[in-house]
């Protein structure tokens, strides 16, 4: 753009303009060198590094060798135990994902369709959890759950002698991540909800559809990319949670992020815990493969 | 009739909802201003006094230093590097812009645990496990994805047009940046800038595979105690982190506006 507008310059047009030329091929590649260098030397370089390693065996005595061998991954899906680490990661996750569609929606549609002062206090009560730094967050759940906490005060209140406990239990794991994770859902949702077409719902109504009924057949199904984006996006945040799984659900829940976290920081294993952290991101890259596919899918119809 | 009762529960719905979402960081901070020695909700009286024993807890403070630290020090890294890198895709048309920018947003893409464990050996062959350094490396390569969207989302609606325009007025090359461009381009790198801090300052995952047993960030810190036991003075820590991120992102809602932040995260 810039070159049109200087030709209007007259006389020193043709130096002006291989100059401009020759700044646009060296000027970008000055400019993008720094991000570049920063992702290959603390992105691409560790992550291969780690690649790498999780196909050499673990030997307490020797430290790493130069054996090649698959067995690190042979183990965590023949291995029972390891097995139903992963089968729990990809569970809770869809569970996460299912929880705030759920409670996402409402909010959503409650968002698109305020306007001023409450839209603007809905943005802030949906934004809040990001707001908030993970460690504080939590924290604010343990105090909730435990026992003697809030919701344990509030069962003796009711007349529940014996309330069930939820701290260090699935569901004040999956309570934690909802909150931390429904934002992106609600901002996925509301996105797509713009773009239905109200009338349409008013058609249908004025046709004698019910509200329940006009909103399951037409706001749904129009929605239906905004519901596939923000539950992959949540999956994937999910899946490789650490701090809020390990803090809310302790030991019962443990997930392939905790399950790498001990190889790697508690027993040592750092080829086993590479091979468990890369299923997660396998596990992460196949849900969007699926959900790449599955929105082209829907796209052809 | 059914469409009254039905609108009424959603409204109900969406009221829990909406104390969900808010409760845990009310409770921390109400419950931060106990005269008690344990944490309670309701609190037991009203004082000050976990405010004041942060002022004694010197590992906490040193911590909250190291971590006030490297947030200036990641976003004096983060914003130049993000913003040079916008300049070049959003100014000028080569081939690989789409790849480049997918690279830059790349560390979104992988869980924290995975950067970690990769950082992890990375660094204890260089040496860098436990030191401010690597901490800040860390913390630089986390937070690059985020100032390079907001950098990209200043740039994108800048008119590169404005900087002929301005020389083809007569205006030198400085005055060009010093009256045009650089006002016009400052929202995106105050806001930039603003995020990085709060996400270095704030990041936890990657830094517990590369904190060593001396100099712990505060969010490293404190996890390690929440995990052990509980105790008011995390409230009062947790309450005034809650301040800090409230300040930060009216910053950023004052200069570029919070939804640039997380619009293009979402898609």
């Amino acid at each position: 753009m810039s070159l049109t507008l200087e030709a209007s310059r007259g006389p020193s047009t043709r130096t002006q303009k291989s100059a401009t030329a020759a700044w646009s091929l060296v000027g970008p590649a000055a400019l993008i060198l720094p991000a570049f260098a920063i992702i290959c030397f603390l992105l691409i370089l560790p992550v291969s590094q780690a690649v790498l390693l999780s196909f050499h065996p673990y030997s307490a005595t020797q430290g790493n060798t130069d054996h090649w061998t698959i067995a690190n991954y042979g183990r965590i899906f023949t291995d029972s135990y390891y097995l139903g680490v992963l089968l729990r990661t990809i569970a809770l996750s869809a569970i996460v994902a299912g929880v705030s569609l759920l409670l996402g929606y409402p909010v959503a549609v409650h968002f698109v369709k305020s306007a001023g002062i409450t839209r603007t206090i809905v943005a802030f009560i949906v934004l809040s959890p990001l707001l908030v730094s993970v460690v504080t967050r939590t924290y604010g759940w343990v105090v909730i759950l435990e026992p003697n906490g809030l919701v344990d005060s509030a069962f003796h209140w009711l007349g529940i002698a014996n309330p069930p406990q939820l701290l260090y239990t699935p569901a004040g794991a999956v309570l934690g991540l909802v909150q931390v994770f429904l934002p992106y859902m609600v901002l996925s949702l509301a996105s797509a909800l713009n773009n239905v077409n109200p009338s349409l719902v008013a058609a249908a109504r004025n046709l004698g559809s019910s509200r329940a009924k006009s909103f399951l057949h037409i706001t749904v199904p129009l929605t239906l990319p905004g519901i596939v984006s923000g539950c992959a996006v949540i999956f994937t945040l999910c899946a490789g949670a650490f701090v809020t799984p390990s803090l809310l659900g302790g030991r019962s829940v443990q997930v392939l992020p905790m399950l790498a976290y001990q190889q790697q920081m508690v027993l040592f294993n750092w080829p086993f815990g590479a091979a468990v952290g890369l299923t997660l991101v396998v596990v992460v890259m196949l849900l969007f493969v699926t959900q790449a596919t599955l929105q082209r899918l829907w796209r052809r119809r | 009739m059914l469409d009254t009762v039905l609108d009424r529960a959603i409204v109900l719905l969406r009221y829990c909802i909406y104390i969900f979402m808010l409760g845990p960081v009310v409770v921390v901070v109400i419950a931060s201003f106990t005269r008690a020695d344990y944490v309670s909700f309701p609190p037991v009286g009203f004082s000050l006094r976990w405010y004041v024993e942060i002022l004694h807890a010197s590992e906490f403070l040193r911590s909250a230093a190291l971590s006030a630290g490297l947030g200036i020090a990641t976003a004096l890294v983060a914003t130049p590097v993000s913003f040079a890198a916008s300049i070049a895709l959003t100014r000028f048309r080569f081939p690989g812009r789409r790849a480049l920018e997918a690279l830059f947003l790349a560390p979104l893409m992988v869980p924290g645990v995975v950067l970690g464990i990769g950082l992890l050996q990375f660094f204890s062959r260089l040496g860098l496990v436990g030191t401010p350094i690597g901490l800040l490396l860390a913390d630089v390569i986390v937070t690059l994805p985020y100032t390079f969207r907001l950098c990209m989302a200043g740039l994108g609606e800048f008119d590169w047009r404005m900087e002929a325009a301005s020389s083809n007025l007569g205006a030198s090359k400085w005055q060009t940046y010093r009256y045009v461009v650089i006002p016009l381009i400052a929202p995106a790198v105050v806001s930039a800038s603003a995020f990085s801090f709060i996400v270095a300052f704030d990041e936890i995952t990657v830094l517990l595979f590369i904190t060593g047993p001396s100099g712990a960030p505060l969010s490293v810190r404190m996890y390690n105690y929440i995990d052990q036991t509980s105790s008011p003075l995390i409230n009062s820590l947790g309450s005034i982190l809650v301040l800090v991120s409230i300040v930060t992102f009216v910053i950023i809602d004052r200069t570029l506006g919070v939804n640039k932040v997380f619009r293009t995260g979402v898609s």
